[in-house]
């Protein structure tokens, strides 16, 4: 037997399908890597048969030929992403939409501007009714004396 | 000639071809369900582009080079879901392993090693993976891997060196050679 076995390279080179005289010789000889080529082979055959078993016991389905239907299948990848580019912009145009509405700033001025006017009216109300020179409720007494002095007064002059 | 005794019986073709795709697909992706999907997928395409085939390539080569296609889309679509596969991955492995179909008769070293070298394919390159299995569980050749991937022999050997080393060395298949020669 051999001293020197083979390394992982030339193992590999034998087993990818290169079949130089030396190594050929050197397995002839050697036990040690005759074993390991063995376990390797039987180990991949394991892998084969154990595949074999599963796809073996799995049923053939019964091949019907498509029907130009609509379904799922007829959703390419490029169709997908075409609509998820077109629903991004969308989105992405939203808050832009929201910032220059053409409507949404005449609106709120005209809202503004009316809010204004009838504050301004309120105003003028108030203004008034603070101003009179008797409280509301006095205003008939305040009117019917002031009717009275207005009546001395006449009298007191024609009697002069 | 291929072209029309090949595809004129195209149920023939799926009962024959059927489970060489499936196990293909079950060996690359790991995933059952997956699998099952690459295979039907695989026969549907091949329906569509059944006028396109001239018959320059086996029936089998034609069929795996449209399986290969599915499968490198359904794993780059995969990466964008690692969490999905994690557990697919895991659960694909385990159901091989449990299932005592496979080999009722393997010695519990046997399945030790058929899961070591299970799980040293699954940390290979898509490519390497791809080649790998197309050597050692559907047994083809170097030149009908090269045709089934568009690539050249060279580099198909290339990938075939790079797994088999990997394998050898995650699978632990070295060590337990020298080990038992020293134990003898």
């Amino acid at each position: 037997m051999s001293d020197v076995h083979l390394n992982s390279n030339q193992f590999a080179a034998w087993m990818a399908g290169d079949r130089p005289a030396e190594i050929a010789v050197h397995l002839d000889g050697c036990v040690v890597c005759r074993a390991e080529v063995t376990r390797f082979e039987s180990a991949v055959s394991r892998l084969r048969s154990s595949l074999s078993a599963v796809s073996d016991a799995q049923r053939i389905p019964v091949f019907r030929p498509p029907s130009r239907a609509w379904g799922l299948r007829m959703i390419t990848p490029a169709l997908g992403w075409s609509v998820a580019a077109a629903v991004a912009v969308v989105l992405m145009a939203v808050p832009f939409y929201k910032a220059f509405e053409p409507s949404a700033k005449p609106h709120s001025i005209r809202q503004v501007a009316a809010a204004d006017v009838s504050d301004a009216v309120l105003f003028e109300q108030v203004n008034a009714q603070l101003s009179r020179n008797v409280p509301g409720a006095m205003e008939p007494l305040a009117l019917g004396s002031a009717t009275d002095v207005d009546a001395k007064a006449t009298t007191s002059q024609e009697n002069e | 000639m291929e072209r029309t005794s090949g595809l004129a019986d195209f149920d023939g073709v799926v009962s024959e071809y059927w489970p060489r795709v499936y196990r293909f697909a079950l060996a690359s992706l790991r995933d059952k369900s997956a699998a099952e999907t690459i295979a039907q997928d695989c026969f549907l395409r091949a329906w569509k582009a059944r006028d396109r085939f001239r018959g320059e390539s086996s029936l089998n080569t034609w069929l795996m080079q449209i399986a290969v296609n599915l499968i490198r889309d359904q794993l780059r679509s995969r990466r964008l879901q690692f969490w999905k596969r994690t557990s697919q991955t895991v659960d694909a492995a385990a159901e091989l392993l449990a299932d005592k179909r496979t080999s009722p008769e393997m010695s519990a070293s046997a399945r030790q090693q058929l899961a070591a070298v299970w799980s040293a394919t699954s940390h290979l390159p898509d490519q390497q993976r791809t080649v790998f299995v197309l050597r050692f569980v559907e047994d083809m050749d170097l030149l009908e891997i090269a045709a089934t991937m568009g690539l050249s022999e060279g580099t198909v050997k290339a990938h075939l060196f790079r797994a088999v080393r990997t394998v050898r060395e995650r699978a632990g298949i070295a060590a337990a050679v020298s080990k038992e020669h020293r134990s003898e």
